[in-house]
């Protein structure tokens, strides 16, 4: 099982975004782009509908889906078919604790098994490869060239600006830290700005988003350099949220609520009011490409908690934690 | 007349340090106190809700911190 960022993937993305309807001139718009639901059959499906799903992610032939509830791994053809599920809970190799998210390269699963405080590394039958414990509950995870691996986690906001982001080598040696934590001395504030998507973009960049306040893709080459960051334009709307119970920082500018990257774009899921005010997922994916341009707006039949981009297509749980696959279109 | 309340307050914060800090015997439960409280916000955030109803998850596991440490 190979894995790579796919060439023809890449080329269909951007061939899609080229062949979309061109905002009219001096109008704020974006291209906009439909889809069509590839996998309409989910109802009768039930591993396709998740406990708690917290990540979705690819390789080049199956999709996954970690359930943190089920603790474990679904995994799917590119079809939606479901194929196997990986690991269950436990302490032991293979085995989870709330799994936080997965990220595949080069044949391995990669798994932040967030309440076990460890990354293990799994071949795609689920058979244990290695790993290594980390000083914290690992929240996400991204592998790098040379086996590095990036992990990020929430910090609890009691030590001060600690890092958010750590990378490891494969034996689980720290080789760099980044990104700290934002302190205010509020600490569920601070929570909510320390909240981060970090997706793996390209061969060895890391790309870091914050879920509020900010408008910017945090860039990091594989040493831990930060790279210029790309700045989104203000057609990317924030939703602003007034916190309850929370003193002078109150007010929130909800920016994303997921990320994935492909061939160069970077999709954005955009954060929506729900029918309460409250502010969840939403059903709008932002196409932005490497110098910030919205290269298209993509409107998703429902609102969906997590996407993943492969190419045209893209992969997502729903809000009725339901796989989803859909086929981009210009419209 | 600042300098002094600013010197009470801080008197008062030093007090409350030296008085709270837990004493050995003490320091097994108070760990336990923070790690249940990670686990509360880590578990909080993985239930993916909205912020509003996070915020008030978050609420209940800084109640929870704060009860644990006062029995510790």
């Amino acid at each position: 099982m190979k894995i790579t960022i796919a060439r023809p993937a890449a080329a269909a993305l951007a061939a899609v975004i080229v062949a979309a309807v061109p905002p009219s001139a001096g109008k704020a718009d974006i291209r906009r782009l439909t889809v069509r639901d590839v996998k309409t059959d989910h109802s009768t499906d039930a591993e396709a509908a998740f406990g708690r799903p917290v990540s979705i992610s690819h390789d080049a032939d199956a999709v996954y889906v970690v359930d943190a509830e089920a603790h474990e791994v679904r995994v799917f053809s590119k079809a939606g078919v479901f194929l196997r599920a990986l690991g269950r809970k436990g302490q032991g190799p293979g085995e989870f604790d709330a799994p936080a998210d997965l990220d595949a390269r080069d044949g391995r699963l990669y798994l932040a098994d967030k309440f076990n405080d460890r990354i293990q590394v799994l071949d795609g039958t689920g058979k244990y490869l290695g790993g290594f414990k980390v000083p914290f509950s690992p929240d996400q995870v991204c592998a790098l060239e040379g086996g590095k691996v990036a992990v990020s986690h929430l910090p609890l906001g009691l030590r001060g600006a600690e890092p958010m982001l750590h990378c490891y080598s494969g034996e689980g040696r720290l080789l760099w830290e980044g990104m700290a934590g934002h302190t205010s001395g509020d600490r569920t504030y601070d929570a909510f700005r320390n909240l981060l998507v970090m997706v793996r973009g390209g061969r060895d960049d890391l790309y870091v988003v914050r879920k509020s306040d900010e408008n910017a893709i945090h860039r990091f080459d594989g040493s831990g350099r930060p790279l210029d960051p790309i700045v989104v334009p203000d057609a990317y709307a924030f939703k602003t949220i007034t916190l309850p119970l929370q003193g002078p920082n109150r007010v929130l500018r909800a920016f994303c609520w997921d990320a994935a990257f492909d061939g160069g774009w970077i999709g954005l899921l955009a954060p929506d009011y729900t029918d309460e005010g409250d502010i969840g997922p939403g059903r709008r994916v932002y196409l932005v490409g490497p110098d910030g341009s919205l290269g298209g707006l993509v409107e998703l039949p429902s609102i969906v908690r997590r996407i993943d981009l492969d190419g045209d297509t893209i992969h997502a749980v729903d809000d009725e934690n339901n796989l989803r696959i859909f086929r981009m279109e210009p419209r | 007349m600042k300098k002094a309340v600013a010197l009470a307050l801080a008197g008062l914060v030093m007090f409350s340090a030296v008085w709270f800090f837990p004493r050995a015997a003490e320091a097994r439960d108070t760990a336990v106190c923070f790690s249940n409280y990670s686990t509360c916000r880590n578990s909080a955030f993985g239930m993916d809700v909205g912020w509003v109803r996070m915020t008030l998850v978050l609420t209940v596991c800084d109640l929870g911190l704060g009860r644990c440490l006062l029995l510790a």
